[in-house]
């Protein structure tokens, strides 16, 4: 990437001068709207490096705008920010190829890391990748491309460097969800629980799969598996 | 101009003042009230963000963040919340630097003591009287 341009669309005006604020050294084109439509309008009308997308908006809500991006296939790298201690969404953002969050209160050290891991990703090869953190960053770059079965393999593979990894298992879920497999997802889920029970995304998207109304197959099919361990 | 991710606890006179000019001063903050009324005293420029929960809970300090933290006030009204919130945040969540207020000066000592840095707005006036008396 040349010179890196950011959009920032948000309402609040302590995240859009945080994050301005962040990046003010690093010489980033950064441009900032705070309405859903307006931030849909920009996306369409120019090529955006990374957009930074609140979930709550006025005008068009940030799920909606990610919608339009996946169906206008835009090619931007999305960090979708959530509200205080939260993963809301995660699953369904992944379905339209987001995979980067930041949760409220947003701080700079965090916000630095994800851009700079975003840009980084962006040069990774299947041959060249070798370590745990890389594969998770393929994995990354595959959802963004919604190649979900190869993001599927690239955390397989992180996964046999770190097996112990609740990152790598939750994101071996939310994957799983994505492809339609409810019980693999729930299984990834619980494993990444066992290696770290407080790891907040895990538990959340378990809780939410399981209080999902699922249909009575899946449930038989999702407690058969169960028992069969 | 150092950027620091700033926590703090308690809204009340000293808490707005400080964070007001501290987000001016262009640090991010956090400041966490259990009254969420006590947050209308924030100026419009205020840049930060604001909890509205108990400090006590260790999931609000969770959701501020406080493993990323910089520097943690406590500076709430009650001396024996401050002196817990800065050992919590010292001695669990590691943050390099913290401050407790210490409203009642003859309590100063004992914190000194328990090897936390303290603020106590009372001896600085009075420090400061002196200073001004003496010339």
């Amino acid at each position: 990437m040349s010179q890196i341009k950011m959009l920032i669309i948000d309402d609040e005006i302590n995240i859009t001068k945080t994050i301005a604020a962040s990046f003010a050294k690093n010489g980033y084109f950064i441009q900032q709207c705070n309405d859903g439509n307006e931030g849909l309008k920009r996306l369409n009308e120019e090529k955006w490096d990374i957009a930074f997308l609140d979930i709550r908006l006025p005008g068009i809500d940030g799920m909606k705008i990610l919608k339009q991006i996946y169906e206008n296939q835009i090619s931007v790298n999305v960090i979708m920010i959530t509200a205080y201690g939260s993963v809301e969404n995660a699953v369904q953002a992944m379905k339209y190829g987001a995979v980067d969050f930041v949760s409220k209160p947003l701080e700079p050290a965090t916000l630095r890391n994800i851009v700079d891991k975003i840009i980084s990703r962006q040069h990774l090869s299947e041959q060249s990748v070798i370590e745990y953190h890389e594969f998770i960053e393929l994995a990354k770059l595959y959802i963004k491309q919604r190649e979900f079965h190869k993001a599927h393999d690239a955390i397989k593979k992180a996964l046999t460097q770190k097996p112990e990894s609740a990152e790598a298992y939750n994101l071996l879920g939310a994957i799983n969800e994505v492809l339609g497999d409810i019980v693999a997802a729930s299984q990834a889920y619980q494993m990444a629980i066992r290696f770290d029970a407080d790891y907040q995304p895990a538990l959340e998207n378990l809780k939410r799969i399981t209080s999902m109304e699922a249909n009575s197959a899946d449930l038989l099919d999702m407690m058969s598996t169960i028992l069969r361990k | 101009m150092s950027h620091k991710y700033i926590i703090i606890v308690g809204c009340g006179r000293l808490g707005t003042i400080l964070v007001n000019r501290l987000s001016r001063l262009g640090h991010s903050i956090v400041i966490i009230d259990k009254d969420t009324g006590a947050f209308e005293g924030l100026s419009s420029d205020f840049s930060g963000f604001t909890i509205g929960g108990d400090a006590a809970e260790s999931s609000v300090l969770q959701n501020a963040k406080i493993n990323k933290a910089d520097m943690f006030y406590a500076l709430t009204n009650n001396d024996n919340t401050n002196l817990m919130l800065a050992q919590i945040a010292k001695d669990i969540y590691k943050v390099p630097f913290v401050i407790a207020r210490v409203n009642d000066p003859q309590r100063d000592i004992v914190y000194k003591n328990l090897n936390i840095n303290t603020i106590c707005p009372i001896i600085i006036a009075a420090d400061e009287l002196i200073k001004r008396t003496e010339g």
